[in-house]
C-alpha cells in the first residue's frame, strides 16, 4: 500500500494540475459567454424601438383617423350651417394640428429614415395642416366667412386625407419590414443565446464531472491513507510494544537476579562472621565485594529499565535540602575520606518543593562518580539559585576531567569514557544516563563543564517548586560543611554493640532472604524464629512475644501490612519493623500507617541490622567481644568456650557475691581478690597466666552468659560486664572494622 | 416640497366639507372644459359637475416637472390634482373613466390619486394648454420622481385633450 501510494503520488498531482488548468479554463469560457450573453441582452434592451414604433404607428392612424373626423365634421358643417357644427369643425382641425407635431415627431425620432417618400409625406402632411390654421383661425369667430371657406377647407382635408391615408398605410408596411428584420436579429440573438447556454452547460458538465473525479479520488487517497495510519500505528504499536516488554523483561530480570544475589551477598556476610581461616576470610570477603558490584549494576539496570517503561512516578514533598545535603555528607564522607578526598558541600537552608528519593539519587549518583573518578583534592558540592525559581546543584571534583569530544557521549547509556577507564573504575556505566532521566523527570536539565587534567564539574538545574518570592539565597563562601573535615580515622568512630540477646521473628516467605536475615540475626546473637507468611506470625503472636518481628511487604496468604494491621488489632504491642523493597516516601508511611514502628530497605544486611537493632534493642545489647571470641572458638573449639563461659558466669556471681560482702565488711583485701580473679577470667588470652582447663568444659548456657541478663537488671549488669570485660583497659576492635575475623 | 404639503393641506381642507355632504357647485362663468359625471355628490349641472379653466385652476394644484414620452425634453406642468377635482365633486367610486376629445378613453383607478400625485395639467410652462397642444387637460404622472411608471400601463392613462370624467 505505501509503495503503490509512492508511485501514485507524480500521477496525481499531474492529474492536479490538469484539473486545475481545466476548471480555470471552463470557468473563463463561461464567464466571457456570460457577459456576451448580457451585452446582446443589454443590446436588444436599448434596442427596442418595438414599442416606440407601435406608437409611431398608432399615431399615424390617429392622425388619419382624425383627418376623417374632420372631413365629416366639414360635411355635418355644410349641411347644418349651425355654430355648434362649426365649432366642432374648429374642435376637429385643433385635434388633428395637435396630430400634426405627433407626426413631425416620428420624423424627428428617424423612424422613417428607411423611407425617404414616408419622411416627404409626413412632412407634406404637416405643412398642409399647420398651413390651413392662419385661415381657420381668420374665420372661426366669422360664421358666414367660415361657411364659405368649407369648400375650400374641404379640398385641402381632402388632400391632408390622401397624405395621411398613405402615411398610415406606409408606416404599417415599414413597421412589418422593420419587424421581420427584428425577428431576424432577435432570432440571431437567440441562436448566440443558445449556444451560450449550451458552452455553460458543457461547461458546468465538465466541472461536475471535474468534481465527481476529484472527490473519488480524495475519497480513494482518504482511504489509502487512512489504511496507512492504521498500518503506522500498529507498527508503532508493535514497536512500543517490543520496547516496553524489553523493559519489563529488565526489570523482571533484575529483580529476578537480585534476590538470589541478595542470598549470596547475606550468606557471605553470614559465612564471614563463623571462624575462617585467612584464605577462606578472603575468599568470602571477595564473594562479598562481588556481589555488591553486581548488585550495583543490576540496581542500575533495573533504575534504567524502570525509566525506560516510564515506571517513575514523581512523588513531589516539601524538602529541607540541607537535610538532604546532610545525608549524601553521612553517606559519601566515608569514601571520600577513604580516598583522602575532601568533600566540600555549600548550601544555604531552604525547604525546595520536590521528589526527595529522586533527588537524592541523583546527588548520590552525581557525588558518587565525582568521588571515583578524582584521585586528590576535593569534591565540592555547590547549591545556588539560578533562574526562572530553579535551583542549581554542582558537583565539581578536581579528578582527571573529560575529554570535549567524549562529552556528548556522556549521558547515553552503557558508555563510558573508554576502555581503559572502565577497567579501571567499576559500573554499569548506566548512572549519568540514569541522572539524565531522573533529572528530566523532575522537569530539569542536567549538564557538565570538563577541563582536562583539571576537573569537571557535573551541574543540575531543577525547578525549585516554590513561588517566585520565595528565594534561594545566595551562598556567602565556599566554606567547607560541618561534616568536614571528617575524621582522620574512621575507625576513631565510636561503635555500636556488636551483639544483642533476644528472640526475634522473621517474616519472610523467600527461603533464601529468611536464611539470610535469621543468619545475620543470629551472627549478632539474636534468636531468630521465622513465619512463611502473615497468617503465620500472626497465630505465633497469639502465643509468644518478640523482642522484634521483621515483617516481609509481599507474601502469600496475608501480607505485611495486613498482618500488622490484624496483630496491632488483637493488640500485640510489640516492635514491628518492615522490610521493603523500595525507599520511597510512600512506602514508609504505609508501613506506620500499618501500625509498624520502623521499616529497612531490602537486602537485609548485616550493617542494616545492626542499625536498627541500635535503635530499637540498645538494652539488649551484649558488649562481647566477637572477634576475642571468634579467635578463642578458632582455637579452643565452641564446645571448650561455651563450657568456660558457663563456668565464668557461675564463678563470677559468686566472686560478685564475695565482693559484695567484702564491701559491706570494709575488708579491702577480699575485693581485691576478688576483682582480680574476676579480671583474670574475662581476659584469659590477654593475661596468658592461666590456661584454660579441659576439664572444666562440661557444658553450659546456650548463649553468653554474662549478657544474659533481664531487662530490670541491665544497668546493674553493665557495670559488671565492664568490671569483667574491660578491667585491664584493652578496648575490644569496633565491629565497624570486622567483616573478617583476625587470623590467629 | 412645501408646495406640495400646501396643496394636500388645501385639499383636506376642501375634502372636509365634501365629505359632510353635498355641497353645491359653483356654476361655470367661462367656457365649459371639463365635465364630471357619475357618482359624484356636488354638481352645477343637474346630475353633471362641470367645470371652466378658472374653477379647476382654483383647485389644489401642483407643478409636475419631468420627462415624457410625448415632448423631446423635460417641461413644466401644472394644473389641479386629480384628488382635488375627485373631492371637489364628492366622487364616491373607485374609478374614474376619462374620455378624450377623439373618444379615447382608459379607465384610472381612483387609488392612482391617492398613491401619486397626478395632476390635469392646464398649462405647459406657464402657458394655456390649447386643444391644438394636447390641451386642454392632459392628465401627468410624476414619471420623473417615479421611474416605475415609465411603462405603457401609464403612458395609456396619460390621457391628453381630457373633456369628459365618469366617477364610477
Amino acid at each position: 500500500m505505501p509503495q503503490a501510494m509512492l508511485e501514485a503520488v507524480p500521477l496525481f498531482r499531474r492529474r492536479l494540475a490538469l484539473s486545475i488548468a481545466i476548471l480555470a479554463g471552463t470557468s473563463l469560457v463561461i464567464f466571457v459567454t456570460l457577459a456576451f450573453m448580457f451585452t446582446k441582452l443589454e443590446e436588444r434592451q436599448r434596442g427596442a424601438g418595438s414599442q416606440v414604433r407601435e406608437s409611431a404607428l398608432w399615431a399615424t392612424f390617429q392622425a388619419d383617423r382624425e383627418a376623417y373626423r374632420l372631413t365629416d365634421a366639414i360635411l355635418r358643417a355644410q349641411l347644418d350651417r349651425t355654430p355648434e357644427t362649426l365649432a366642432n369643425v374648429v374642435l376637429r382641425y385643433d385635434v388633428l394640428y395637435s396630430r400634426a407635431t405627433d407626426l413631425q415627431k416620428i420624423v424627428r425620432d428617424g423612424l422613417t429614415r428607411s423611407s425617404e417618400t414616408l419622411t416627404a409625406r409626413i412632412q407634406d402632411t404637416e405643412t398642409r395642416i399647420l398651413g390651413i390654421a392662419p385661415q381657420i383661425d381668420a374665420v372661426k369667430l366669422d360664421e358666414p366667412a367660415f361657411l364659405a371657406y368649407l369648400p375650400e377647407l374641404s379640398v385641402e382635408v381632402d388632400a391632408i386625407r390622401k397624405n395621411t391615408e398613405f402615411v398610415a398605410i406606409e408606416a404599417n408596411t415599414l413597421n412589418g419590414e422593420m419587424r421581420v428584420a427584428e425577428r431576424a436579429a432577435t432570432g440571431d440573438v437567440s441562436r448566440v443565446i443558445a449556444w451560450g447556454v449550451l458552452v455553460l452547460v458543457a461547461g458546468l458538465v465538465l466541472v461536475v464531472a471535474l468534481l465527481i473525479i476529484q472527490l473519488v479520488h480524495i475519497a480513494r487517497t482518504g482511504r489509502r491513507l487512512q489504511a496507512l495510519s492504521q498500518h503506522n500505528a500498529r507498527a508503532a504499536e508493535a514497536a512500543e510494544a517490543g520496547n516496553r516488554a524489553k523493559s519489563v523483561f529488565l526489570a523482571t530480570m533484575s529483580h529476578e537476579i537480585r534476590t538470589p544475589l541478595n542470598g549470596v551477598i547475606g550468606m557471605a556476610e553470614v559465612l564471614a562472621t563463623t571462624p575462617l581461616d585467612g584464605t577462606q576470610a578472603d575468599l568470602v570477603g571477595l564473594i562479598h565485594q562481588s556481589g555488591d558490584l553486581l548488585l550495583d549494576v543490576i540496581s542500575d539496570i533495573l533504575d534504567f529499565s524502570k525509566l525506560e517503561a516510564g515506571m517513575v512516578e514523581v512523588n513531589a514533598a516539601d524538602l529541607p535540602l540541607t537535610d538532604l545535603l546532610d545525608q549524601m555528607r553521612g553517606l559519601l564522607s566515608p569514601r571520600a575520606t577513604a580516598k583522602g578526598l575532601r568533600l566540600e558541600v555549600c548550601a544555604s537552608p531552604v525547604t525546595i518543593r520536590t521528589d526527595p528519593a529522586l533527588l537524592r539519587q541523583i546527588l548520590v549518583n552525581l557525588i558518587g562518580n565525582a568521588i571515583k573518578f578524582t584521585d586528590r583534592g576535593s569534591v565540592r558540592v555547590l547549591v545556588e539559585a539560578a533562574e526562572g525559581a530553579r535551583l542549581r546543584i554542582s558537583v565539581t571534583d578536581t579528578g582527571h576531567g573529560i575529554p570535549a569530544d567524549a562529552l556528548p557521549r556522556l549521558f547515553k547509556e552503557f558508555s563510558q569514557i573508554d576502555n581503559t577507564i572502565a577497567r579501571r573504575f567499576d559500573g554499569s556505566g548506566l548512572g549519568l544516563a540514569i541522572c539524565k532521566r531522573l533529572v528530566e523527570a523532575l522537569g530539569g536539565e542536567i549538564g557538565v563543564f570538563s577541563v582536562c587534567g583539571e576537573g569537571t564539574s557535573f551541574w543540575i538545574e531543577i525547578p525549585t517548586g516554590l513561588s517566585a518570592g520565595a528565594e534561594v539565597t545566595q551562598c556567602p563562601a565556599m566554606v567547607p560543611s560541618a561534616a568536614v573535615p571528617m575524621p582522620a580515622h574512621p575507625q576513631a568512630q565510636p561503635t555500636e554493640p556488636c551483639r544483642y540477646t533476644g528472640r526475634i521473628l522473621v517474616v519472610e516467605d523467600n527461603g533464601v532472604n529468611r536464611k539470610v536475615a535469621c543468619g545475620l540475626l543470629e551472627s549478632l546473637g539474636l534468636r531468630a524464629l521465622i513465619a512463611e507468611h502473615g497468617a503465620e506470625a500472626c497465630s505465633m503472636t497469639e502465643t509468644q512475644t518478640f523482642d522484634l518481628i521483621l515483617m516481609d511487604m509481599q507474601m502469600p496468604v496475608l501480607d505485611g501490612l495486613a498482618a500488622t494491621r490484624l496483630m496491632r488489632a488483637r493488640g500485640y504491642a510489640g516492635t514491628i519493623v518492615g522490610l521493603t523493597a523500595n525507599a520511597f516516601v510512600s512506602d514508609r508511611e504505609g508501613c506506620l500507617a500499618a501500625g509498624m514502628d520502623d521499616f529497612i530497605t531490602k537486602p537485609v544486611t548485616r550493617a542494616k541490622l545492626r542499625d536498627l537493632l541500635g535503635r530499637w534493642l540498645p538494652h539488649r545489647a551484649a558488649d562481647v567481644d566477637e572477634a576475642l571470641r571468634g579467635a578463642l572458638i578458632g582455637t579452643l573449639g565452641a564446645d571448650v568456650v561455651t563450657g568456660l563461659l558457663a563456668d565464668f558466669g557461675a564463678e563470677s556471681l559468686s566472686l560478685i557475691a564475695e565482693a559484695r560482702a567484702a564491701l559491706g565488711s570494709q575488708d579491702p583485701e577480699p575485693y581485691a581478690r576478688a576483682a582480680h580473679a574476676q579480671g583474670g577470667r574475662g581476659e584469659p588470652r590477654a593475661h596468658g597466666d592461666k590456661p584454660p582447663r579441659p576439664d572444666r568444659t562440661r557444658r553450659g548456657p546456650r548463649r553468653s552468659g554474662p549478657a544474659r541478663s533481664d531487662r530490670g537488671a541491665t544497668a546493674r549488669a553493665g557495670g559488671h560486664r565492664h568490671a569483667a570485660l574491660r578491667l585491664n583497659g584493652s578496648r575490644p576492635p569496633p565491629c565497624a572494622q570486622r567483616r573478617t575475623p583476625p587470623a590467629t | 416640497m412645501r408646495t406640495q404639503l400646501l396643496s394636500l393641506a388645501f385639499a383636506a381642507a376642501l375634502a372636509l366639507p365634501a365629505l359632510a355632504g353635498a355641497v353645491p357647485l359653483a356654476a361655470p362663468e367661462g367656457p365649459v372644459v371639463l365635465t364630471v359625471s357619475g357618482a359624484i355628490a356636488n354638481t352645477n349641472a343637474g346630475d353633471e359637475a362641470r367645470f371652466d379653466l378658472a374653477m379647476l385652476e382654483d383647485l389644489a394644484s401642483r407643478e409636475t416637472i419631468t420627462a415624457t414620452p410625448w415632448y423631446d425634453s423635460r417641461r413644466t406642468f401644472s394644473g389641479p390634482l386629480m384628488s382635488a377635482i375627485l373631492e371637489a365633486v364628492g366622487a364616491r367610486g373607485t374609478s374614474v373613466r376619462v374620455r378624450a376629445i377623439n373618444d379615447y378613453a382608459i379607465d384610472i383607478p381612483i387609488a392612482d390619486a391617492e398613491a401619486f400625485l397626478v395632476i390635469f395639467a392646464t398649462r405647459i410652462d406657464g402657458d394655456i394648454l390649447s386643444v391644438r397642444d394636447k390641451g386642454p387637460l392632459f392628465v401627468i404622472y410624476p414619471f420623473d420622481e417615479n421611474p416605475d411608471l415609465m411603462n405603457e400601463t401609464y403612458f395609456g392613462r396619460s390621457v391628453w385633450q381630457v373633456m369628459q370624467l365618469d366617477v364610477f
